[in-house]
């Protein structure tokens, strides 16, 4: 293997990527989804706090600026409000069963061949 | 008219037949213009004048005449067919033709043999066909005549034969099941010419070339060249592959569930099913150790940094009342919300002094104090 890694290291990479990039996403609304669940997940809790900050009437006026400027300098993406819930394995944005993050197609054609453990097809 | 019989008479039989028909058919024509023009018939005629009677007869005349003309030209274009085709042009020896004749010649004269040694094997008497065996062998190859011409095999090969012709007798059903066993092939023939051909199938070739030594590697003395063990590494590791030589490995070690209670034990290892006795807390076990008190007493927390009243200690109690009613959290997350305000807090220490969050006299030391946790 090292061998192999030297032979990259001399020969120069092109400023193309010879080999499409392929990731686990279904598609390209899904990877940006993605992107901003991570981010969410990073600034999340300082994002929390600061809000705390910013929404009480207890703390001095000055204390609450200083945090909705902090608020506004956090990149958009990191907002839970941006992230929005889709199929994991269709990535269709609507019709989410949320519990099982699947699409209502996806969830019952899974429960229909008995692949959702505790999910049971109605019978009466 | 008349040169048509003669030309009829001339021509081979199937074309004088389609002339002839051709003939009638000009004829019924014929008796139809007549009937479709009664003032032209002879009743009506009569009663007419004499310049229309002649204008008929001109006419008739006209119709005559192209009538004539027409057959004639009929007549022209079959006789130049007739001479194009007989006419000597350069044309392809067929060479078949020539060739087939002698074949047919000594298939006769072959089966004239044949018919003849029949008839003169019947005409003796006692047995016909040893007797017709004899004569084919002695006819057919003079030279081996004198050693094998009584020999049984001989006969039994001639009787052989016959039997074979007399074979064909069968069932109806058989031919019919043979009939139909053809039909089925020449069916099944062109489905298969419509996909790939098939690959001709690997054979190996036979071995027979090929000498075999036995070649001790261990017997002999080494070479002495790879003694230094340290050196010698392993090529490039596959890491796919030997995780699947491990799955297989493990795959092949150890056996499937012999019953459901089996299935069951193992689906409880593998944390499938609930454990027994049921147990609302169950995978809880770091928490389990955590105490519940550290869960909702928070503000032995805030004492170290905290000013004891102004608007920052009423924030944070409310926090630590917030967090303590948090049941989602670990207590190590709690802390961390805690901490994370002291230090903000901290750094704003100044300015909170001049707006007078916190009291003149009260330093929050944050530099000083070192984290508990």
């Amino acid at each position: 293997m090292n061998f192999v890694k030297n032979i990259f290291q001399i020969i120069p990479q092109p400023a193309y990527n010879l080999q499409q990039v392929r990731y686990k996403w279904a598609n390209h609304w899904m990877a940006r989804d993605v992107k901003r669940r991570k981010i969410v997940t990073e600034l999340a809790p300082t994002r929390l706090r600061i809000n705390s900050m910013r929404r009480n009437n207890i703390l001095p006026p000055e204390i609450r600026e200083i945090a909705d400027a902090e608020i506004k300098a956090m990149p958009n993406n990191s907002s839970p409000l941006q992230i929005h819930s889709r199929c994991v394995i269709t990535s269709r944005p609507r019709g989410v069963v949320f519990r099982w993050r699947l699409s209502r197609i996806v969830f019952r054609h899974l429960a229909d061949y008995n692949k959702l453990s505790g999910v049971q097809r109605a019978m009466w | 008219m008349n040169i048509t019989q003669v030309i009829l008479r001339k021509l081979p039989s199937s074309q004088s037949t389609f002339l002839r028909i051709n003939l009638t058919c000009s004829k019924t024509i014929f008796c139809q213009k007549s009937t479709n023009n009664p003032p032209s018939s002879s009743s009506s005629s009569s009663s007419e004048s004499s310049s229309d009677s002649d204008e008929i007869a001109q006419k008739k005349k006209a119709s005559k005449e192209q009538m004539a003309e027409k057959l004639n030209n009929l007549l022209q274009q079959m006789v130049s067919d007739d001479y194009t085709k007989r006419l000597d042009l350069a044309k392809p020896s067929n060479k078949r033709i020539k060739s087939r004749k002698p074949e047919e010649k000594v298939e006769s004269e072959e089966k004239q043999v044949l018919n003849a040694v029949k008839d003169v094997a019947q005409s003796i008497e006692g047995d016909s066909k040893k007797i017709e065996s004899e004569l084919l062998t002695k006819l057919l190859n003079p030279l081996d005549s004198e050693r094998s011409a009584t020999t049984l095999s001989d006969i039994i090969k001639g009787m052989k034969i016959e039997r074979e012709v007399k074979q064909p007798e069968v069932n109806r059903a058989e031919q019919v099941r043979r009939v139909l066993q053809n039909i089925s092939t020449q069916t099944q023939v062109p489905q298969k010419d419509h996909r790939v051909a098939p690959r001709e199938k690997f054979r190996p070739r036979p071995v027979e070339d090929v000498v075999f030594e036995k070649i001790d590697l261990f017997g002999s003395e080494s070479l002495g060249i790879f003694n230094d063990n340290s050196k010698l590494e392993d090529g490039p590791q596959l890491k796919t592959w030997s995780e699947l030589a491990k799955k297989d490995l493990k795959l092949a070690v150890t056996h499937p569930p012999a019953n459901y209670f089996q299935e069951m034990i193992l689906w409880t290892e593998q944390g499938k099913i609930w454990k027994f006795p049921i147990n609302n807390e169950i995978g809880l076990d770091e928490e389990a150790k955590v105490y519940f008190a550290d869960h909702v007493f928070l503000e032995e927390h805030l004492e170290p940094w905290c000013p004891p009243k102004g608007p920052i200690r009423h924030f944070m109690e409310l926090v630590c009342t917030g967090l303590s009613k948090n049941p989602y959290i670990t207590v190590e997350t709690k802390k961390e919300h805690i901490y994370w305000y002291r230090d903000y807090f901290g750094d704003k220490e100044t300015l909170l002094r001049d707006v007078g969050a916190i009291p003149q006299d009260f330093s929050m030391g944050t530099s000083n104090v070192v984290d508990k946790e």
